[in-house]
């Protein structure tokens, strides 16, 4: 089991998910949760140098926010942190790139990484490939008829 | 620790590389050789195979798949199990080139040869092509844009039997499509009696011994009870990767007396290039990967359609925010391109360790890297769009999300500099090099047939050989090394007796 992201640190992450990835970020705590979870798993099998780099880079990121806006990091508008990460992103300061690209690597995975994110995507998954597509559409295509596909021997 | 268990051969990692180092052993397996495969990871069932992906990538791969680059800039794929990153492989069955193997200049190596293996292994793989009415129109749509601006697109062969199109092959190929390692290799030795020990982590080796811990290993079939233990041989084989393998090297030593240890690591590094169709386009149905355009030898890249699942394709596609979930938004009307970047060794480009023995890869994409990404990406805007895409999303543009009207000024919008490490997202899947092959110690780590240089019992027969850039995905050219190793050992073993069977 993951060791559970404190409690400040999933605050940062909210917040990231919703301007990284405005679609898809969750909508009820649940989602919240499973999001988090996801993200504390992908943490966990990083080296631990690795993880303290990003979790300090999250940790950071409010008084990131402090010392170039002049606001505070909560206080923000989604338009303000996305304009904060678009300029973290473009640093030149190589540490603040890569501390933005594993806060996004982090995000996705948590946000898309939940089977219902992905599903919602429109990814129709089916072990069966070009039939099982065919079968669906039979189904659920009224006059539909199974794919005429074969592979070569 | 328990007593050594004693073996004839032991080979050090149970992908593309062990297995057919394996099966080339079974002819005297068959006579009573002991072999032994060990495997850091676990063996995957297939009924373990799910469509979720979070659960798939924590499984097949090694941290997820969030090995990086010691800046932190590339990740790096490496598949973990029974298996290795022929669990995850797109069953791509493709020979290299004469050129490719002729530039590398390994004393003893020939291409004939090399070819005449790879395509004995292929064609045990029914390497076939698909027939046109299965192909998906990600592939089609590729083709047409490359046809129309001339661009001469060829098809891949795959190992074809068994594919019914789940288009998921990089988390597992739910119908074990591949007749490589996994389905056809490993299953053969082991009904031969070769033993595979999965979570069996080697901590380092001494002459003739391997010293290993078995981690808490469920009921794994084959798998040792938790503990550490030896295991003496008079031949060890490393398999393990281009990154484990220089790794195990550097922990047991080798570094002090074979110097390119670590060194000629290539990737293939690699960007994501998506583009927006007006309509639902199959794409997650079908095998993702029909056909390429190869600009390696001008250009220095390649071009191939791809299909990622949603949590792949968000982590692979570069930026965030509204133009990137513009594009998440339009999943299923994506045309989706793999830009590969054919790089050369390079004396930075290595593998080291860290004080306790972890592997660390340092790698920095040359200038001509660079060149060859920024020109990929333009060669991919006008692919799709000449197929009709509406819009492209291409890492070194800015903004990222470009329409058709940008096409007349796509090499102004795209460009090297905003290619800036972090900021754009790179991987690799294609590891290679660390252990070479070559002449001596000067300029190498083995010889042409895996050897390690004045280390009669010790060989290499994975990635970590190819000493140089390679013109192929390099599954195939492993084996087929894989192949020769194995030859050699046959030939080499009269002389590193006694074997355990005659202690």
């Amino acid at each position: 089991m993951p060791q559970a992201l404190s409690p400040s640190v999933c605050r940062t992450f909210r917040v990231a998910a919703r301007v990284m990835s405005p679609d898809a970020a969750p909508s009820t705590e649940d989602g919240w949760l499973e999001c988090e979870l996801l993200i504390a798993r992908r943490l966990a099998d990083l080296p631990a140098n690795r993880r303290r780099q990003m979790l300090g880079f999250v940790r950071a990121l409010p008084a990131l926010a402090a010392a170039l806006t002049g606001r505070r990091f909560a206080r923000l508008s989604a338009v303000q942190v996305l304009a904060l990460l678009h300029r973290l992103e473009a640093s030149p300061v190589a540490a603040l790139r890569r501390g933005v690209w594993g806060l996004r690597t982090l995000v996705f995975a948590g946000v898309y990484g939940r089977p219902e994110t992905a599903i919602a995507t429109g990814w129709r998954p089916h072990d069966g490939g070009w039939e099982g597509r065919a079968a669906e559409r039979v189904r659920t295509t009224p006059g539909g008829s199974p794919s005429p596909l074969r592979l070569l021997p | 620790m328990t007593p050594p268990v004693a073996v004839d051969v032991v080979i050090i990692g149970a992908g593309a590389g062990g297995g057919a180092v394996a099966e080339g052993l079974l002819p005297l397996v068959r006579d009573g050789l002991s072999v032994l495969l060990l495997e850091r990871g676990p063996r995957i069932t297939p009924h373990q195979l799910t469509t979720n992906e979070a659960d798939m990538v924590a499984l097949l791969y090694h941290r997820q798949g969030a090995f990086l680059t010691d800046d932190g800039s590339m990740s790096l794929a490496m598949g973990r199990g029974v298996g290795g990153s022929s669990l995850v492989h797109g069953g791509i069955v493709a020979v290299p080139s004469q050129g490719a193997i002729d530039a590398w200049r390994v004393p003893g190596l020939q291409f004939a040869d090399l070819e005449r293996r790879a395509l004995g292994l292929a064609a045990r793989m029914d390497r076939a092509f698909l027939a046109p009415e299965a192909i998906n129109e990600n592939n089609r749509l590729f083709a047409e844009g490359a046809g129309r601006l001339g661009l001469q697109p060829v098809q891949l062969p795959i190992s074809a039997r068994g594919c019914r199109g789940a288009a998921r092959c990089h988390l597992g190929c739910p119908n074990g499509a591949p007749l490589g390692t996994v389905r056809r290799q490993l299953p053969e030795v082991e009904a031969a009696g070769v033993r595979v020990v999965p979570h069996a982590d080697v901590l380092r080796i001494t002459p003739r011994r391997v010293h290993l811990r078995v981690r808490a290993s469920a009921d794994d079939v084959g798998a040792w009870p938790e503990g550490d233990y030896v295991v003496d041989a008079p031949v060890i084989v490393l398999a393990a990767g281009a990154i484990e393998t220089p790794a195990l090297l550097l922990r047991s030593g080798f570094g002090a007396t074979h110097r390119q240890v670590g060194r000629r690591f290539t990737c293939h590094p690699s960007q994501l290039i998506v583009a927006e169709h007006p309509r639902v386009i199959t794409s997650d149905v079908g095998h993702p990967t029909s056909y390429q355009i190869d600009r390696g030898a001008d250009a220095g890249f390649v071009l191939e359609p791809t299909f990622a699942t949603p949590m792949v394709a968000a982590a692979q596609l570069t930026g965030f925010g509204p133009a990137h979930a513009q594009m998440m938004r339009a999943f299923p009307r994506l045309q989706m391109i793999r830009a590969i970047a054919r790089d050369a060794a390079t004396p930075d480009n290595r593998v080291t360790i860290t004080r306790d023995g972890a592997a660390v890869v340092h790698y920095e994409p040359s200038a001509s890297v660079r060149r060859a990404l920024v020109a990929a990406q333009r060669t991919a805007a006008r692919v799709v769009f000449a197929a009709g895409a509406v819009r492209v999303h291409l890492p070194a543009a800015h903004p990222p999300l470009l329409d058709r009207r940008a096409i007349d000024h796509i090499d102004t919008l795209v460009r090297d500099e905003l290619q800036l490490p972090g900021r754009v997202s790179l991987w690799a899947s294609h590891l290679m090099g660390g252990a070479a092959m070559g002449r001596d110690t000067s300029d190498s780590v083995t010889d042409a047939a895996g050897r390690v240089h004045h280390t009669p019992w010790l060989r290499v027969a994975d990635a970590s050989l190819i000493p140089d850039g390679l013109d192929t995905a390099p599954s195939l050219t492993v084996m087929a090394l894989a192949d020769r190793v194995a030859e050699a050992i046959r030939a080499d073993l009269g002389s590193l007796r006694p074997l355990a069977r005659h202690q």
